[in-house]
């Protein structure tokens, strides 16, 4: 059975390979708090289908290279 | 794509607003209890103007968080209240005050949605380390205020909001030894405020459920939060963690 929680996401390594961007800094650019960004890393939170474009547009990939579904849960 | 009037975690002014009016409504009711419905202004209008769509100072994960937190409190609060019906309609319970059931029900579904939008949001930890804060502080004020003229007696009742802010801080080092001690703690006020009489006496004889919600209530959850934040993994990640506080 798939579950949300079973994403995972590469938003940290792109934040902290964009100069060193700040959650603070990501979270203004996106329109949301710094705790949303926080929740988003630690995977505690799956973001929206428009939240995730826009912080996949800000780092200027595809919303697939941010986040990914875990191996082996392809199916049902 | 920067954005203008990006989100902040300081308060906003509806936020004061509201807090202002709850402040002001309770104050009040000192003269009149009518002044309470300032209160429920102030408590229950931002989450109005919020869903009406007229208010837009939250993001996507506030509101999922509120909204998880409104149907955790519709759950307590709903069965609560079926319980009470049930009690009186069939004789079980007397109850010479209804405002009293009406009080408690309140307090059962303003908590559970104050709790629970705090856990979604911060996670347990700040959530526990936020609440021991806000106790501590709660109890330095009353102390101040209730011995503004006796120095020593302020004092020595200060004091005892010391392990409040000495387990907060204990709390973002050691959760599970922090979520141990308020366990203990929260069966020692169990049984000194004399809770236990619960099942023997009236219920609402001094205020017990009252006490038991809003006192012990966030010392079982704070304890429990901890516990569960301390043994729990946090979520795999696509790269090894870091600190909570970057950004």
């Amino acid at each position: 059975m798939r579950h949300k929680d079973d994403m995972r996401n590469n938003l940290r390594r792109h934040r902290l390979h964009t100069d060193g961007m700040t959650q603070q800094d990501l979270a203004d650019l996106v329109g949301v708090t710094r705790q949303t960004i926080l929740s988003i890393e630690k995977g505690r939170y799956n973001p929206s289908v428009g939240l995730a474009l826009r912080l996949a547009r800000a780092f200027g990939v595809s919303v697939e290279e941010l986040f990914e579904l875990e191996e082996g849960d392809e199916d049902g | 794509m920067a954005r203008s009037g990006a989100l902040r975690r300081r308060p906003t002014p509806a936020g004061i607003v509201a807090g202002g009016l709850v402040v002001a409504g309770f104050a009040l009711t000192a003269l009149d209890w009518g002044f309470l419905a300032l209160a429920a202004l102030g408590t229950f209008g931002p989450g109005i103007l919020r869903e009406l769509g007229v208010l837009k100072d939250h993001d996507e994960f506030q509101r999922r968080a509120a909204h998880r937190a409104g149907y955790h409190a519709y759950l307590a609060g709903g069965l609560v209240a079926f319980l009470f019906v049930a009690a009186i309609r069939s004789g079980a319970m007397e109850i010479g005050d209804l405002g009293e059931v009406a009080t408690l029900v309140l307090i059962v579904l303003w908590f559970t949605w104050f709790l629970s939008s705090l856990l979604a949001y911060w996670g347990p930890r700040r959530t526990a380390v936020t609440l021991l804060l806000i106790f501590g502080a709660v109890w330095l004020l009353f102390n101040i205020i209730g011995n503004i003229e006796s120095p020593v007696a302020m004092f020595m009742q200060c004091l005892l909001a010391v392990p409040f802010f000495a387990l907060a801080f204990v709390a973002r080092r050691w959760p599970r030894t922090a979520g141990v001690i308020l366990l203990v703690i929260s069966a020692f006020f169990f049984y000194f405020f004399k809770l236990y009489r619960l099942f023997s006496e009236p219920l609402f004889e001094m205020g017990r459920p009252m006490v038991l919600i809003l006192f012990i209530g966030p010392l079982v959850a704070s304890g429990i939060g901890l516990l569960h934040s301390g043994t729990n993994k946090e979520p795999t990640p696509a790269e090894p963690p870091e600190a909570e506080t970057s950004g």
